[in-house]
């Protein structure tokens, strides 16, 4: 299991917009593909130190956001990358962002440390 | 070690210096015809205009600008507890701000031989910041600047903290490398005036179970956080200000630990405005330390 490796998935899909429209569009194919090809990505070297564990890759696909906070994902990358994935649900950004915030109370604070 | 008395109020080069939020929305939010604002939005407007006047009264030639970069540039495969600019010329805004925060792309002059000046400084202090030829700044730089100097026109000297992941710098670090600043500011060979500007939060959620509650998140923290820097109360806040006190207060509240910074840019001088804006959501601060000449 590998939370940095999560949290990599999340800073770059939400900073790369062609990414993101994989994301929004086919999220478990995205995901197979970012792992095959960027996840062990450093420049143009690769590492080998971090894998998901089953677990986070299907909470990753399924673009489950509560269960990916709860692994202790960071908190304001997953929040930053969930507005575009979430806004269309909602009338506006302050019901999403409340709505949000309401569901991620059973899981209190998770540590989101690397 | 460096601490020095400054009771005469700000001396050598160093005009002027002011604390004050990077709220990403208030760009937009400001964008609509003013008899539109919301009480709170002209409130805090006000507030910037008079950051943005104290600034001009200061007649600055170059501003030392300090924020917190929010997983821009930097993430958790090379994360610089504080890193300094060294470029001529900064972009300034990322993708997903444009995209969440209609924020502007901005181009900031830079002064690449000053910033290594101001590093060789610190590093002679003992700060061994890591500094980047290639940086680009987010909003803790770009909406400070927009509303304390909109014409982007004088040159910059970035230094970003790590405010945000953890393991963090001690409270009591920030405050360090502020009086480390201040010294290798004072030290400069430098006829120019020098303006330094940080931002940073009090109490803050975003991402979180409380995030933007009708409330600030933790309003005696506010308090006692504005306090400690009216007071010049360093060894308080860092004392309290452990990595659990902010995460309970918010999980960004960190973004505080700019203002100790600042305190001590100021020599931990009392600042001459110090102010926690209350308002919907949360509690805005607002600091300046002008020298006696410029003081209204």
């Amino acid at each position: 299991m590998s939370r940095y490796l999560v949290d990599k998935f999340l800073y770059r899909v939400d900073r790369d917009p062609a990414w993101l429209a994989r994301y929004a569009k086919e999220p478990a194919r995205c995901v197979a593909d970012w792992e095959r090809t960027e996840a062990h990505a450093l420049g143009p070297e690769l590492t080998s130190g971090h894998a998901f564990s089953d677990e986070e890759r299907a909470a990753l696909a399924a673009r489950d956001h509560l269960r990916l906070y709860a692994m202790g994902a960071h908190p304001f990358i997953l929040w930053t990358l969930m507005i575009p994935l979430l806004e269309e649900r909602y009338a506006s950004h302050r019901e999403l962002q409340d709505d949000y915030a309401k569901q991620l109370r059973p899981f209190g604070r998770p540590d989101f440390g690397t | 070690m460096l601490r020095r008395p400054l009771r005469g109020g700000l001396v050598a080069n160093v005009v002027c210096v002011l604390g004050m939020p990077h709220n990403p929305f208030h760009h937009r939010a400001t964008r609509g015809p003013r008899e539109q604002w919301s009480d709170d939005l002209r409130n805090m407007q006000d507030r910037f205009d008079a950051q943005r006047e104290r600034l001009a009264r200061a007649k600055p030639d170059v501003i030392v600008s300090i924020g917190n970069d929010h997983f821009h540039q930097f993430f958790m495969d090379n994360m610089p507890a504080f890193v300094i600019g060294k470029m001529d010329r900064y972009d300034g805004t990322f993708y997903n701000e444009v995209r969440e925060f209609d924020l502007p792309r901005v181009t900031i002059p830079g002064d690449a031989a000053l910033s290594r000046r101001v590093l060789e400084g610190l590093l002679c202090r003992g700060v061994d910041l890591a500094f980047s030829d290639e940086l680009k700044v987010d909003h803790s730089i770009v909406v400070p600047l927009l509303f304390s100097r909109p014409q982007l026109d004088l040159p910059i000297v970035p230094l970003m903290s790590n405010c945000i992941a953890p393991p963090l710098p001690s409270a009591a670090r920030f405050h360090a490398v502020g009086l480390a600043l201040r010294s290798a500011l004072d030290e400069l060979d430098d006829p120019r005036r020098f303006a330094v500007i940080g931002s940073g939060n009090l109490s803050l959620e975003v991402g979180g179970p409380l995030q933007f509650a009708p409330r600030p998140m933790d309003a005696e923290f506010d308090e006692r956080a504005v306090a400690w820097i009216a007071n010049a109360n360093a060894d308080a806040a860092a004392r309290e200000c452990t990595y659990e006190r902010l995460v309970n207060a918010g999980n960004v509240s960190h973004g505080y630990l700019n203002y100790l910074l600042l305190l001590g840019v100021a020599s931990d001088e009392r600042p001459t405005h110090a102010e926690g804006l209350r308002r919907n959501g949360s509690t805005q601060a607002y600091f300046a330390w002008e020298s006696p000449a410029t003081a209204r």
